[in-house]
């Protein structure tokens, strides 16, 4: 289960991919938008379910059967006491699979088939067509986002002390 | 505020093949303090986990007030719990982990800041209230968990363990800290421990669990003086047993001229006596005498315990004063009061 939940890490993503395409065609998800969403969950989910995965292993249950009996039903547990613990991991593999899927271009291109335009594809476009100005600026829209969230991320995982990560807030 | 009773009827419960309780059955009355006393996997935890809600018995009923419990899940029960880790909410800072209980009932901002002030003051950490739950140490974090559990005034309050990761002199601050709480408060609690000397301090009843069902419950000294079984008398320690049989209402002691009145079926049967109250000293008319061979003596602060091997295989111990000098290997007298001892049947 966990080699499976790997494979797509492991196995070059292009293969997979060009076997996945005529499945997509055949259920008319290639050229469409989902189709890309659901591509893009092939190199990310893996690092996504490790990371968590650990996070969970780690988890004290404990916690949860002490929120209860202080009076917390199942879904408020999950609100106010599992997410806020697992709030690190969260925040780290959100941010990994948001820099994997931002800088994808060759799924994309393959799924999207041209009709999807990500910031990737335009900048290869310009790039290919010597369009030098709009690769330029493409180029810093491409760069910015995952910078500056980088920044805030590290930010919030070093914060002053372990505890400092959940905000503290209800 | 007072307390509820709790009422466990034929409760059962076990996990896979293991049986963690057995038809346990048992009245904690309204505003008592009892002790959950027992081995480690005598089942004493799953026991306060199913009067808490976090475990549903196989079997059996659970009342508080004469209410059944069965069904409802942990956080309607009026029940705090107190577990053997102090399990902070390490996201959320003293006076918000105080304060949790209260917002999950959604009471108001003014509300919750005087209940949660005034127990803090209570546990003296008023001065922490802001502190991150890292920065604190082992007692400080029980003394934010018990107060976390206080704060909602439950009907019943139920401790794990709560203090057995502190060292001996915070375990006995957290006890008088414990039980200034109760006084105040009278809510009926429950207290798991598996060490008897905290059990008799703490406890106005005590209710003994040994491998899964209730092997005796009353006052503390009911234990000492009058043990309801063998397996409980051995539980509270250094213990004599004289082996001998009963018939027609008499035990008469295998290896001694020593003979009690007992209400106990013809078989079997053995004298449980506790080495405090037999002695070396001058047998006064009142007293069978036991004689035997002092083989070991030792120096235990507030006595001298001192071996004493009788005729035949037994041997007894004597809680002697400290004044006592003892010659190893001279023949002693020892004296048992008429009045000593227990007779239970042999297991």
């Amino acid at each position: 289960m966990q080699f499976l939940l790997l494979a797509p890490v492991i196995v070059p993503g292009l293969a997979v991919t060009l076997g996945i395409q005529v499945f997509f065609v055949r259920y008319h998800l290639s050229d469409s938008f989902l189709g890309v969403i659901l591509v893009q969950l092939m190199p990310t989910v893996p690092y996504a379910a490790i990371i968590l995965g650990a996070a969970f292993a780690n988890l004290d249950i404990d916690y949860e059967r002490q929120a209860r009996a202080l009076g917390a039903g199942p879904l408020r547990v999950l609100l106010f006491v599992t997410v806020p613990l697992l709030r690190p991991a969260i925040t780290v593999a959100t941010l990994l699979t948001f820099l994997i899927s931002w800088s994808e271009y060759v799924l994309t291109l393959l799924i999207g088939g041209g009709q999807v335009k990500t910031l990737p594809l335009l900048l290869f476009a310009a790039i290919g067509s010597s369009d030098t100005t709009s690769a330029a600026a493409l180029a810093v829209l491409v760069i910015a986002p995952p910078l500056l969230l980088v920044l805030a991320a590290s930010r919030l995982l070093t914060g002053r002390s372990g505890s400092a990560v959940g905000f503290g807030r209800l | 505020m007072t307390g509820t009773p709790i009422t466990l009827t034929g409760v059962h419960k076990s996990f896979g093949d293991a049986i963690a309780v057995r038809d346990l059955t048992a009245d904690i009355p309204a505003g008592s303090f009892t002790a959950l006393l027992g081995p480690s996997g005598c089942g004493k935890s799953s026991t306060l986990a199913m009067i808490g809600g976090l475990l549903e018995p196989d079997s059996g009923d659970i009342c508080f007030d004469g209410q059944s419990q069965l069904g409802v899940p942990a956080d309607r029960r009026p029940a705090g719990l107190v577990f053997q880790k102090p399990l902070l909410f390490p996201h959320l800072n003293v006076e918000q982990n105080v304060a949790f209980g209260l917002r999950m009932r959604r009471l108001d901002r003014r509300h919750i800041r005087t209940k949660v002030d005034s127990i803090l003051d209570r546990v003296q950490l008023t001065a922490l209230a802001r502190r991150g739950v890292g920065e604190l140490s082992g007692g400080q974090e029980q003394r934010v968990a018990l107060a976390r559990a206080l704060v909602l005034e439950p009907q019943v309050l139920l401790l794990d363990e709560p203090f057995s990761q502190l060292d001996a002199t915070l375990r006995a601050e957290m006890r008088c800290l414990v039980k200034a709480l109760y006084s105040e408060s009278g809510v009926t609690t429950v207290f798991v421990t598996h060490d008897q000397a905290e059990a008799v301090e703490v406890a106005d009843t005590i209710a003994l669990m040994l491998r899964g069902h209730l092997e005796g419950q009353g006052e503390p000294e009911m234990f000492y003086t009058a043990p309801p079984s063998l397996a409980a008398a051995r539980f509270f320690g250094v213990t004599n047993e004289l082996p001998g049989t009963v018939r027609g209402g008499i035990f008469t002691a295998d290896t001694a001229e020593l003979r009690r009145p007992t209400t106990l079926p013809d078989g079997p049967a053995v004298l449980v006596v506790r080495p405090e109250t037999i002695s070396l000293a001058t047998p006064s008319g009142d007293d069978d005498i036991l004689s035997g061979v002092a083989v070991a003596a030792r120096f235990a602060g507030s006595h001298v315990a001192v071996d004493v091997r009788l005729a035949g295989d037994s041997s007894v111990t004597v809680h002697a004063p400290v004044t006592t000098s003892v010659a190893l290997g001279a023949r002693l007298a020892v004296g048992v009061p008429r009045s000593a001892g227990t007779v239970l049947a042999a297991t």
